[in-house]
């Protein structure tokens, strides 16, 4: 008798599944991924160090010639450190003689990357570092270069970061040179637009667009890219540039999550 | 006389290793911004080899695990692959190792079928990259997961699907 493969059974799961995922609102399924993620966290961890270690090995011998000069640089930049802190406390005076705000230096969290978004539609990161390490939803995340996105997902020993490339990305920007501001979004290929610029709006190529530090998420002045291409919107209102982020993302092994409560505000 | 006898170990094997490079060095695997599809191919695999039910319940499963991997929402993977792994399953025992133009077919339109269908679905609950831009992606994605699959199809069967002989 020959033996019919019925998928009866599991068509009715495809279709439940398609009803679910169409009518529960997407929150409502987050627990699905708190579940799952921690499940890829050794495997993905294992392999990043192997694979580090096996980029290290070879570099060891570099990395003890460039040992020296980097010790040089450390005495250099400490005597940096030192002429800055006066200037901090010169500042923080004189921002009391004016009555305003101190804007703290944020404190960061450093993480590594151990996973990267496996589609071809968005653009994310997991890094190694959650919710017992004092991670929240909608903390800042960024590189010594600059902004890199903010945090979407936390589960207790890793958390999901949604770059600023991606479509789904919104931040409000200043171009640091003119303080003209407008709203930054993704555009999925490693670069955002900055929109809504009004035709008088001063902006040059190369300028410097930082956080304007609105909508309680990105502290202010942070950098994020550089404007790479200006052009009219179609129906002649406003400009928009494309913003190459100063941030490599496809190079991105470590992050700096700057932690909720230092975050400084915006306001004077 | 013979049967294949697949091996369901080692299979997983290949999965765990598939979705860990998927994960881990994405932009290494990159072609013009895009990636191949690893998964999928897998499930493609399993579906031809095992049919339309298995393949579904494998689709499934894989959907659930890149769902978790992403930023986007649970469920729209589950489904996309599930559909892919129920279709390639009715190809059961039509596919072999040297059925070039078969393994083109399934690469193709199951890359195409599951990339459009995330896109019309999840296109109604996020934003995702415009028409024009997601047109390249899908088209680029298909042929490069085609070319993947021609190369690796074959490897993975001598790997998984082993020939018993009978009597």
């Amino acid at each position: 008798m020959v033996k019919r493969n019925k998928p009866s059974f599991a068509v009715l799961a495809l279709v439940l599944t398609a009803v679910i995922v169409l009518s529960i609102p997407p929150f409502r399924l987050l627990f699905l991924k708190r579940i799952l993620l921690p499940v890829f966290h050794l495997p993905l961890t294992l392999v990043h160090s192997v694979s580090g270690l096996k980029n290290n090995v070879p570099n060891l011998f570099f990395m003890l010639r460039d040992y020296n000069s980097l010790k040089e640089e450390l005495d250099r930049l400490k005597f940096e450190l030192n002429r800055t802190e006066e200037f901090r406390l010169e500042n923080e005076r004189l921002l009391k003689l004016l009555e305003l705000n101190k804007i703290d230096a944020p404190e960061f969290t450093a993480a590594r990357v151990i996973g990267k978004e496996p589609s071809n539609w968005l653009g994310s990161l997991i890094i190694n570092r959650g919710r017992k390490h004092g991670l929240e939803i909608n903390q800042p995340v960024m590189t010594y270069s600059g902004i890199i996105g903010k945090i979407i997902e936390v589960t207790p020993r890793s958390a999901k970061v949604l770059l600023i490339s991606d479509v789904n990305s919104r931040v409000v920007v200043l171009v640091q040179r003119s303080r003209v501001d407008g709203i930054l979004e993704g555009i999925g290929k490693g670069v955002c637009r900055l929109k809504y610029l009004p035709l008088e709006s001063d902006v040059q190529l190369g300028d410097r667009v930082v956080t304007a530090g609105m909508g309680g998420v990105y502290p202010k002045g942070l950098v994020i890219g550089t404007i790479e291409s200006i052009r009219v919107e179609r129906g002649g209102i406003y400009k928009s540039c494309i913003v190459k982020p100063t941030a490599d993302f496809k190079g991105l092994e470590e992050v700096l999550c700057i932690n909720s409560g230092s975050v400084p505000s915006a306001s004077p | 006389m013979y049967k294949l006898r697949f091996r369901s170990f080692r299979f997983s094997l290949i999965v765990l290793a598939a979705l860990i490079v998927q994960a881990s060095f994405p932009d290494r695997l990159s072609l013009m911004g895009v990636k191949p599809d690893l998964i999928l191919l897998l499930v493609i695999f399993y579906a031809v080899h095992q049919g339309s039910r298995a393949g579904i319940i494998c689709g499934m499963l894989l959907g659930l695990a890149v769902d978790s991997l992403s930023a986007g929402i649970v469920g729209v993977n589950v489904f996309c692959y599930g559909m892919v792994g129920l279709l390639s399953g009715m190809f059961k025992d039509r596919v072999y190792a040297g059925n070039l133009f078969a393994k083109i077919i399934l690469a193709v339109t199951g890359t195409l079928l599951a990339m459009t269908m995330y896109y019309l679905i999840a296109g109604q609950i996020h934003r995702l990259p415009s028409p024009g831009r997601a047109v390249s992606i899908v088209l680029i994605a298909a042929l490069y997961t085609t070319i993947v699959n021609l190369l690796l199809f074959d490897f993975i069967e001598r790997k998984v699907v082993a020939r018993i002989t009978t009597i």
